[in-house]
């Protein structure tokens, strides 16, 4: 057992060295996003130094990374923090970036082996959630790490579900479970939070029988409490600002969205080369950046409609299983994520303009459609090994990880060989982003009682809520020895 | 029969489903007719609303705030201009959706004095703008606009209708023929790996525009003279009326341009340019795959063997290449019916001669050749030298009497059928002097490609076709691609060691002769093959050599060769390793034909520029690619549209110009004949009369070879001219509808006398 254990672990090391390849170099690659997360770093050092803690911080909108200033700063103390102990400001960047992308390997890996008791599935389905493309370029290529941290907290959020959809319990109650899974992504980034909300509904509806029942209800009732309360520091703020900004947050909603979708092409592409481009209205495909889900999960998604034709899989009841659930999520996910999707039209409406407002472009539904189809290939695999013998299932298990080992190396190198280094290490080597003086994310001694009065709350909340806990399971544990003594 | 039997006893049509379905279907078939009336709205825009706009950088002229609903409409500005493709006309509007205002605009002329291009719009709006942008020199004035709503949307929906209805009423019957008979899991496999070969092969068509590339412009101007053509009347479609802006140009003399009529069908239904071209490319795709599927499981009796050789024909690097990345879709064409000319010369040279079916051993090989020479006549050529060489090497096979006779009737076949495309094209030939026949000086060995490429296996795109200047260097992808390499030399291996023993006779035979065929195209390809020698023996060979451009056209024969010396391995592997052998080779060759062609295909479409037009106004008509079909000495440069120059005694009133028709009034009043020339590239064919008599009046060329008509002393009345097929032309035609229709009459009445006979 131990063997088995350490040579998962060994695997996870692999799944992170490969897929956090580009940062072992001493200089960071060249991308649109870049300057402004240095930014952000060196200026929330400089602001800890004068005791403020800047809780996000919002650039001109009319940058392209406008959006990523309505991002949680929370998360970003780390680097910071490391940045006052006078390490450079690239190095504390990469660094921050490792921890995120060990982050990714770890609690994906643990939301897969709650789902999949095979440790092996799990492995392979956190080398498929971790290297897909899409959360590579978001990396590295775009350097959009509010939507990246929101990507490696994501899994908390499937556990969730998965624990729900099973009826597992573990260690903490489903409603924190929950409640932490929400707060992570709000901390992180705005628009993968939507993400996050979007698949938790669709779940809700999909298994509304696990889901919402009365148990259910009350698990979510719990949730949004908690939630509400634990973050009332940080969504205060964010309130006021957005209404006193309001019409810049209307003009951002009424940037063009849909011709930033992917295209279906995407999603069929081996051999994605890390370009820049974004701009698909005029170049098409050429020298698009790396979005797609990998060439690993389009593979499986072939070989699971195969089966299903030749009637090799025989149908079963999808609702025990929270395989089936994510699945169909996924493919809402690519469909969302296309520029044939109608978000125009849809977008027209104030609704749709409000909520999809804080997302550069619909690709961020690729999110869903790579949680869905790691989902999907994770259960083939384990259905094909019931099914089938050990060496079909053994091939099928070692092309899937070959595929997606060869694709993401194809991937990373490339993104090293043609990205230009960025050395900045200094303050002096910044560029200029141009930032906004925003009172309300600035969270002083100065501070209003309004803001004190919120940070309270949500400190006397979260204590609270770990009160609680310890409460609970003590009594557990005392009604266990009794149970056991009885 | 058994299949159709099975259908028919499916009763598909009782069923309750079905039915619904149906309903559906006729219910938005007839929403879909419903909406093609009433779309004739004209609206009409005086210069008076016109803004001028001025600034450093651009003058333009608007005319803005126009509403309109979704529909295709019809642009017509009415100007005046002193210069050519200076000035551009588009519509504009920046409050709809993403792509919701499609248009490609158009050059204004000084021969013309109103645009007439499309507009599809699928989004109501009242902001659209009309916008004519200077280009700096000379002068412009615009004296009106008039939009013509035309029913093309509705047309496209109840297209869409029609094709989504046979589709899903296909699907539908084939789940139930499922359900009912079972199908097995390799029949299953081998529909679901087809589907997938289509849509991995068919890739690029996925993105809303295509690749740029070199013959692109061409063969899309080819479309717009077919659909242009039918538009004017014509039928076989011989001289494109709008080429060369508007002078014309017999293309389609030259170059078949059967297939072509399907692409063409698209924009007669209305879809735009560049998804007319699209959706042909896929239906081209789709055909190469059920031909060389049919052709390659009927020669190795064995579908997963046929399958294989399918994605290995499908994907080669070389169709690949050439489709997408060179645009040559003639080439693409002649790829497209190999394989049938290859299963056809199998079947006339291996199957038993007493066997009643050898009778029909011919029809493959006339279909193939038949659509050959209507497609693509270098990828004849090239078929026809290997033929030749075939026929040398079974020489004994080929002087039995059943076999000649049946080489035989392929050979007359294939001319019937042809001949309404033969006899214009020898024709034109023999009596008129073109480009295409003085080009004999060009060389090519320079051209030839390195032994590298034929070796190569992570192709990327390029542009590079002169190996001589650049090397490799960015060079265009030509090779087979690893995958068929790795095959001609496990198949050189399989003879060294002698490990064929599991190979019929025939088998063998078809091993050994395609790949050495494949060895001798690939040898052809190369710059150290003597083509320049060749090229100097005498003048036949000077023109056959010139006329190829490009050594490395000989892949199309090295990659069909080896792709059959791939199924000739795969099945001894079979023989021999059985099942689990096939799997390995299978899987082994599905490995390096990612390596290849998928990996080309990514970096193509990453690479390479994309090319929208929705109307073919937006590019111009003005390019012919190598001007081969031009008569020789002709400059295309001065062909740009005007009013009829005529001498200072002849009156021209009433001057009209309908594609290639023209009619005018004339008077001449002066006492000797007087020469009028009309904006229309000369070929035999032009005539020209009296609208009310009938007399003929003779027709002449200019000196850059427009059409010319010679106007009587005294002559008065309103003359016609146009370009009318010779008789001969049109016998040919009857010919080959006559001899087609006999040819399914007779295929069928043997069948079903063969069938009573059972």
């Amino acid at each position: 057992m131990k063997s088995k254990g350490n040579s998962t672990f060994w695997c996870l090391v692999g799944i992170f060295l490969t897929g956090a390849l580009p940062l072992f170099t001493n200089y960071c690659l060249n991308s649109a996003e870049v300057p402004y997360q240095l930014v952000r770093i060196e200026n929330m050092k400089d602001y800890l130094s004068a005791g403020i803690f800047q809780m996000a911080m919002p650039v001109n909108w009319q940058y392209e990374h406008g959006t990523a200033g309505l991002d949680g700063n929370l998360f970003w103390l780390l680097p910071a923090l490391l940045r006052m102990t006078g390490a450079t400001l690239e190095s504390v960047y990469r660094m921050f970036l490792v921890c995120i992308y060990a982050v990714t390997v770890c609690l994906s890996y643990k939301a897969l082996a709650e789902g999949f008791p095979s440790k092996k599935i799990a492995v392979i389905g956190t080398a498929l959630y971790c290297w897909a493309p899409w959360y590579l370029d978001t990396l590295y290529g775009r350097a959009a790490i509010g939507e990246a941290l929101g990507y490696a907290f994501l899994p908390v959020m499937l556990l969730f579900l998965v624990r729900a959809v099973s009826r597992k319990q573990g260690k903490l109650p489903q409603w924190l479970l929950l409640a932490i899974a929400v707060t992570l992504l709000l901390q992180s980034s705005f628009a993968v939070l939507e993400v996050g909300m979007l698949l938790l509904i669709f779940c809700c509806i999909y298994y509304r029988r696990q889901l919402l029942g009365k148990e259910g209800w009350l698990t979510l009732g719990k949730a949004v409490v908690a939630t509400l309360v634990c973050n009332l520091w940080f969504l205060l703020p964010l309130l006021r600002y957005l209404v006193a900004y309001r019409d810049v947050a209307r003009y951002v909603g009424s940037r063009p969205f849909q011709e930033k979708g992917a295209f279906l092409l995407h999603y069929l592409t081996f051999f994605l080369r890390g370009g820049a481009t974004y701009d698909y209205k005029s170049n098409g495909l050429l020298d698009t950046a790396a979005i797609g889900v990998g060439p690993a999960l389009t593979g499986l998604f072939f070989f699971l409609l195969w089966l299903k034709f030749s009637g090799v899989l025989q149908k079963k009841n999808s609702k025990e299983d929270s395989t089936a659930g994510l699945f169909w999520c996924g493919m809402l996910g690519i469909l969302l994520s296309l520029g044939s999707f109608p978000w125009d039209w849809l977008r027209q409406n104030a609704v749709f303009q409000i909520l999809t407002f804080s997302m550069q472009s619909p690709v961020i539904f690729m999110i869903l459609a790579i949680c869905g189809l790691t989902f999907m290939g994770c259960g083939l695999m384990k259905d094909y090994r019931q099914r089938r013998s050990a060496t079909e299932a053994t091939i099928l298990e070692a092309a899937v990880i070959a595929v997606a080992f060869v694709a993401t190396q194809f991937l990373t190198n490339k993104l090293l060989l043609d990205r230009a280094p960025l050395w900045i290490r200094q303050k002096e080597d910044l560029p200029d982003v141009v930032l906004v003086e925003a009172s309300q994310f600035q969270m002083s001694a100065a501070a209003g009682a309004t803001q004190w009065g919120a940070v309270m709350i949500s400190t006397l909340g979260i204590a609270g809520i770990i009160i609680y806990c310890i409460i609970v399971r003590k009594k557990d544990t005392k009604q266990k020895v009794r149970k056991e003594a009885a | 029969m058994e299949f159709i039997q099975k259908i028919r006893a499916l009763q598909i049509g009782k069923r309750k489903t079905f039915r619904r379905v149906l309903l559906v279907e006729i219910l938005l078939m007839l929403l879909g007719i419903v909406g093609l009336f009433g779309r004739n709205e004209v609206y009409e825009y005086p210069s008076e609303g016109v803004t001028v706009n001025t600034g450093v950088y651009q003058d333009n002229m608007t005319i803005e705030h126009i509403s309109l609903k979704p529909g295709l409409y019809r642009i017509q500005l009415h100007y005046d201009t002193d210069t050519n493709m200076k000035n551009f006309c588009i519509i504009e509007d920046d409050t709809v959706g993403y792509r919701m205002l499609r248009n490609s605009g158009e050059h204004l002329y000084q021969g013309l004095h109103e645009t007439d291009y499309p507009l599809w719009l699928l989004q109501k709006s009242d902001n659209i703008r009309v916008t004519v942008t200077y280009g700096g020199e000379g002068s412009y004035t615009i004296t009106g606009l008039t939009i013509r709503e035309t029913n093309g949307l509705a047309v496209i929906f109840l297209f869409g209708v029609v094709v989504l209805s046979i589709l899903w009423n296909l699907l539908y019957t084939y789940v139930q023929y499922d359900r009912e008979y079972s199908l097995s899991v390799p029949q299953k496999g081998i529909h679901f790996g087809l589907v997938l070969l289509l849509l991995f092969s068919s890739l690029p068509l996925l993105q809303d525009a295509m690749l740029s590339s070199g013959d692109l412009g061409y063969h899309m101007l080819r479309m717009m003279g077919i659909k242009d053509g039918i538009l004017a009347g014509q039928f076989p479609v011989r001289i494109a009326p709008k080429w060369q802006q508007g002078y014309g140009y017999a293309s389609s003399i030259f170059y078949g341009e059967t297939l072509l009529y399907v692409g063409a069908l698209f924009r007669l239904i209305g879809f735009s340019y560049i998804t007319s071209y699209r959706l042909f490319l896929l239906f081209i795709n789709a055909l190469t795959i059920l031909i060389a599927y049919y052709s390659f499981r009927k020669i190795f009796e064995d579908r997963y063997i046929g399958f294989l050789c399918t994605v290995l024909y499908t994907l080669s690097v070389y169709r690949l290449s050439k489709t997408f990345i060179c645009g040559s879709l003639g080439e693409t064409f002649g790829i497209l019916f190999l394989p049938l000319i290859a299963y056809g010369f199998y079947r006339v040279f291996t199957q038993d001669i007493a066997n009643k079916e050898y009778r029909y051993s011919w029809i493959p090989l006339t279909i193939a050749f038949t659509g050959l020479v209507q497609s693509h006549l270098l990828t004849g050529e090239q078929v026809g030298a290997f033929t030749i060489l075939l026929c040398l090497i079974l020489i004994k096979k080929v002087f039995r009497k059943e076999t000649f006779c049946s080489l035989a009737k392929t050979v007359i076949y294939s001319v019937l059928l042809s001949a309404w495309f033969l006899v214009p094209f020898a024709d034109y030939m023999l009596r008129g002097d073109f480009t295409i026949q003085n080009v004999s000086g060009r060389t090519i060995q320079y051209r030839g490609l390195y032994l590298p490429n034929i070796l190569f296996t992570f192709f990327r795109n390029g542009y590079n076709v002169f190996y001589a200047d650049n090397g490799m260097a960015e060079s265009q992808p030509m090779g087979m691609g690893i995958a068929l390499t790795v095959a001609l030399l496990l198949w050189a291996g399989m003879l060294f060691f002698r490990k064929t023993a599991h190979l019929r006779k025939e088998e063998k035979a078809l091993g050994n002769i395609a790949g050495g065929f494949a060895v001798l195209a690939m040898c052809m390809c190369l710059s150290v093959f003597p083509w320049d020698k060749i090229q100097s023996l005498n003048g036949i060979t000077a023109m056959l050599v010139s006329s190829i451009q490009f050594p490395n056209r000989f892949l199309t024969i090295a990659t069909l060769c080896a792709v059959l010396v791939a199924g000739v391995v795969a099945k001894e592997i079979k023989g021999q390793y059985e099942t689990h052998g096939l799997q390995l080779y299978f899987a082994g060759m599905m490995v390096l034909t990612l390596c290849s062609s998928i990996y080309l295909m990514d970096d193509m479409l990453q690479t390479g520029n994309s090319y929208r037009i929705y109307g073919e106004e937006g590019m111009g008509s003005g390019y012919i690619a190598g001007a081969e079909y031009l008569p020789y000495g002709a400059d295309a440069t001065l062909f740009w549209t005007h009013d009829p120059y005529a001498g200072e005694m002849v009156a021209i009133t009433d001057y009209h110009k309908d594609g290639i028709k023209i009619e005018m009034h004339c008077q001449n009043r002066g006492d000797k004949t007087e020469i009028v020339e009309l904006p229309l590239l000369y070929y035999y064919g032009y005539r020209a009369y009296d609208k009310i008599t009938g007399q003929e009046l003779t027709i002449t060329t200019s000196d850059n070879f427009a059409v010319c008509v010679e106007v009587p002393a005294g002559y008065e009345g309103t003359v016609q001219v146009t370009f009318v097929s010779p008789w001969y032309w049109r016998v040919a035609e009857v010919v080959s509808c006559l001899s087609l229709l006999g040819l399914i009459a007779g295929v069928a009445m043997e069948k079903k006398r063969e069938r009573k006979n059972s």
